[in-house]
């Protein structure tokens, strides 16, 4: 289904970017994105033990199918500056800088819009102010930022050169702890929310870390989630969690109710992804003897989600290694039902 | 508890796991043998915990999707063997993989190897009767033996073959016509097409039965007629004595004692005749059920035999996970499990990648000179290394005890690595050079303690690099 109408909202599917590759014009098991201005996104690639060549992709994702075009990667292995092992999130503040977690060496690198870097910061350790694994990063409106840890398993703010303002959780399922939580966004009104990847829920938190309300709940069927990675917000307040276990997008109102579910709709290649199956004869031939397609189309361990303000919503899958977009949109008129 | 029931511990869990720290070994001892014996079989059933494998695939998402190249897949495997807490679950998984030897090499889909590997692990302490039939419906197996080419008009005797020879019965328990008549009642089991590998990554690989593809005549299969099917033949499999005993030479050349080689079955008598009629009483008494099967063999004198003790040359599979297991490494999701996954391929047994269907051979012929020097300078680097927690547990149980000797040095870390049996002049030569190193002293100053740490390494180093280190 491209469109989805429910509850006053509608969402058409867009197109996907991507396909399987180490370096340049695809992705090797992306784990995270972040919206530049326009068409940009920067995707965090991480690396495989045969592979090991963690880096960021910049791509302009167009506007439509067979937009797309990359514009450099940049960082590789190694713990000097602007190298990582384990990159693990991304966010960019309000000047368009990128900021990167890794959650190997602990911590967070800087760099200009073009990948060059610029700075870092983070000291590894479990105290206030350290960092335990970071694994999710999320502006506010003031250019503080909060990370998530996997090992300490909590969430700290900072301000964007890395002075610690504030912080909360620790190992637990009581309301405002976590276990091994992953992604993390902030709304409109600073607001925090928090996959809280172990305990299969998204935790809502004031910007100074109140504990406000609980989204989702532990399950495999529609509205329910197991083992969220990511979540996002978009401007009318609905979320949207990448519910890693079961390959979905949950999508609640915001007061937590369930509005819809999307599992990926990617029925048409890529322009990458289509390059790579013409110059093979044989794949042409193998994808005409299976029974569907469909598999294809559908998410494979979504790992990342991300919205803004013009209602794109962008789902990155670390085993398809492509970033599926559907589209919120804002004036929709039904067509004539009989037509 | 006495030395002896560490020791026995320890011979328990380098059988039927892949040993244990001393920690583990008192905790074992002291809930006893038939105890821990019976948590080993039915893990299950006492609530023990599986490995995290989600925690993994987050960090390691290629090891959940291992492609062609098998180093994620086999990082995948070895951080179970490292970590698991169900030791002999993942000891039958080796076991039968060992048996139902499937190589990547050919399938070139390391994710549908593990896909059998997880079989083995959910069902390995099953029914042999039912595993068989999960075995000839895997689409690794059916695509490394070719049943994928196996059709009604056109028959490939691949895989009826190795069910007799390999899987079963063994050599000079059938005849040529009986697998062409077994192949017959398996053509039309074969895959569905999948997905190309690119330009999304792999897909995974599903059984498929094609009845139009099927051999449905008249067959006629170990003296029985009918219009068999292929679940048919394995019921007719099971009921001959052949395959009792052929099962239970491959179990007690895995956990009891090194026997010949497979193909040598035939010929030679086996080592242990009382036990492998015991084993294979079980097997027939019990329905093929594994969990009765282990618990009789783990629990039986001839296993206890102190003859047997050290009687196995340690895979490298066994080599490696159990050193990582004692020195507490990789414990936790991190980089660097690929080569550690790599390493049983550098001594000679590459995970997921048998060299034949007939597996890998065993005991002696693990060691040449090149995979002894691995094996010796893998153990080593890793019990020589002090920052590990399972050497510094080993220091610091040395630290607490009294004033002691060379030769009371060298006496514990033989036993903190192992138990392990270091004699006569290797163990004289281990003392004289730690004596070369002057008295052994533990003093409080930090500097000495480093000193210590360093000679304790250096002392579990030299016991690894011995003969003895090499058996289990």
């Amino acid at each position: 289904m491209q469109t989805i109408s429910i509850r006053g909202r509608v969402y058409n599917y867009s197109h996907c970017v991507g396909r399987n590759a180490v370096s340049g014009a695809g992705f090797h098991y992306p784990n995270a994105l972040a919206r530049g201005d326009g068409d940009i996104v920067y995707v965090v690639n991480q690396p495989d033990e045969l592979q090991p060549v963690p880096h960021i992709t910049k791509v302009s994702v167009g506007g439509d199918w067979h937009e797309e075009e990359h514009i450099c990667d940049f960082g590789k292995r190694g713990d000097g500056d602007g190298n990582f092992v384990w990159p693990s999130a991304i966010a960019l503040d309000s000047q368009g800088r990128v900021f990167v977690a890794d959650e190997w060496l602990n911590r967070v690198s800087i760099f200009d819009g073009d990948g060059s870097f610029l700075d870092k910061w983070g000291a590894a350790g479990a105290g206030r102010g350290q960092l335990n694994g970071p694994t999710g990063l999320a502006f506010d409106s003031e250019d503080n930022v909060y990370v998530t840890e996997i090992n300490s398993h909590r969430v700290q703010k900072f301000t964007a050169d890395g002075e610690y303002v504030t912080g909360w959780g620790g190992e637990g399922t009581d309301h405002g702890r976590f276990t091994q939580p992953w992604g993390v966004a902030v709304d409109s009104d600073d607001n925090v929310y928090v996959a809280d990847w172990h305990n299969d829920r998204v935790e809502k938190f004031s910007g100074s870390g109140v504990f406000l309300s609980t989204i989702g709940h532990s399950g495999d069927d529609r509205g329910q989630i197991r083992r969220p990675s990511d979540v996002a917000v978009d401007k009318d307040g609905d979320v949207y969690v990448a519910d890693w276990w079961n390959h979905k997008i949950e999508v609640y109102d915001p007061d937590g109710a369930h509005v819809t579910t999307f599992i990926g709709d990617a029925e048409r290649l890529s322009k990458w992804a289509e390059t790579v199956v013409e110059s093979n004869p044989d794949a042409v031939k193998a994808r005409l003897r299976v029974k569907s397609l469909e598999p294809e189309w559908r998410f494979t361990r979504p790992t990342g989600v991300d919205v803004g303000d013009d209602g794109r919503i962008m789902v990155v899958e670390s085993q398809r290694m492509r970033i599926q977009i559907y589209q919120k949109e804002a004036n929709w008129v039904e067509p004539q039902f009989n037509l | 508890m006495s030395s002896k029931d560490i020791e026995l511990m320890a011979h328990l869990m380098r059988r039927a796991g892949f040993g244990a720290t001393r920690d583990e070994l008192e905790a074992y001892a002291a809930k006893g043998y038939e105890a821990t014996v019976e948590e080993l079989v039915d893990p299950e059933g006492h609530g023990i915990s599986h490995v995290d494998s989600d925690n993994f695939y987050r960090h390691h998402p290629a090891s959940e999707n291992a492609g062609g190249n098998p180093t994620n897949g086999q990082a995948q495997w070895m951080y179970r063997l490292i970590n698991t807490p169900r030791p002999l679950e993942e000891k039958m998984t080796l076991f039968w993989h060992h048996v139902f030897a499937t190589g990547n090499a050919k399938v070139d889909h390391c994710a549908v190897v593990l896909e059998q590997i997880s079989t083995f692990r959910k069902h390995g302490l099953g029914s042999f009767r039912d595993l068989l039939v999960m075995v000839s419906k895997d689409p690794a197996m059916i695509f490394w033996l070719d049943n994928n080419e196996n059709h009604k008009h056109a028959p490939n005797e691949n895989w009826g073959r190795e069910l007799l020879e390999l899987f079963s019965m063994g050599q000079g328990n059938y005849t040529e016509q009986d697998v062409k008549e077994a192949s017959r009642a398996f053509t039309g089991w074969t895959i569905e097409p999948s997905l190309p590998r690119m330009p999304f990554q792999r897909y995974p690989w599903y059984f498929e039965y094609r009845p139009e593809d099927h051999d449905d005549g008249e067959k006629v299969f170990l003296g029985h007629r009918g219009r068999f099917n292929g679940e048919d033949i394995i019921d007719i499999i099971v009921r001959q004595p052949a395959t009792a005993r052929f099962i239970s030479r491959h179990l007690y050349n895995f956990f009891v004692a090194d026997e010949v080689q497979v193909p040598s079955w035939q010929d030679q008598a086996p080592r242990d005749p009382v036990a492998i009629n015991r084993i294979a009483e079980t097997l027939v008494t019990s329905g093929f059920d594994m969990r009765a099967t282990m618990r009789m063999l783990l629990n039986s004198d001839f296993f206890k035999d102190e003859s047997i003790w050290y009687a196995k040359v340690k895979s490298p599979a066994e080599i490696v996970a159990g050193t990582m297991r004692l020195v507490k490494d990789h414990q936790a999701p991190s980089p660097g499990i690929g080569e550690i996954g790599l390493e049983p391929g550098y001594q000679g047994q590459a995970l997921l990648d048998p060299p034949s269907v007939e597996g890998w051979h065993t005991g002696k012929e693990w060691i040449d000179s090149g995979s002894l020097l691995r094996r010796i300078n893998f153990v080593a680097d890793r019990v020589g290394d002090t920052s590990l927690p399972g050497v510094r547990s080993i220091i610091d149980r040395l630290s607490n005890a009294e004033e002691m000797t060379a030769a009371e040095m060298v006496d514990a870390c033989i036993d903190l690595i192992g138990p392990v049996r270091v004699t006569g002049d290797t163990r004289t030569e281990i003392i004289t050079h730690v004596e070369k190193g002057g008295p052994v002293r533990r003093g409080a100053a930090e500097e000495e303690m480093a000193v210590f740490a360093r000679r304790v390494g250096e002392t579990l180093q030299l016991i690894a690099s011995t003969r003895e280190y090499q058996f289990g």
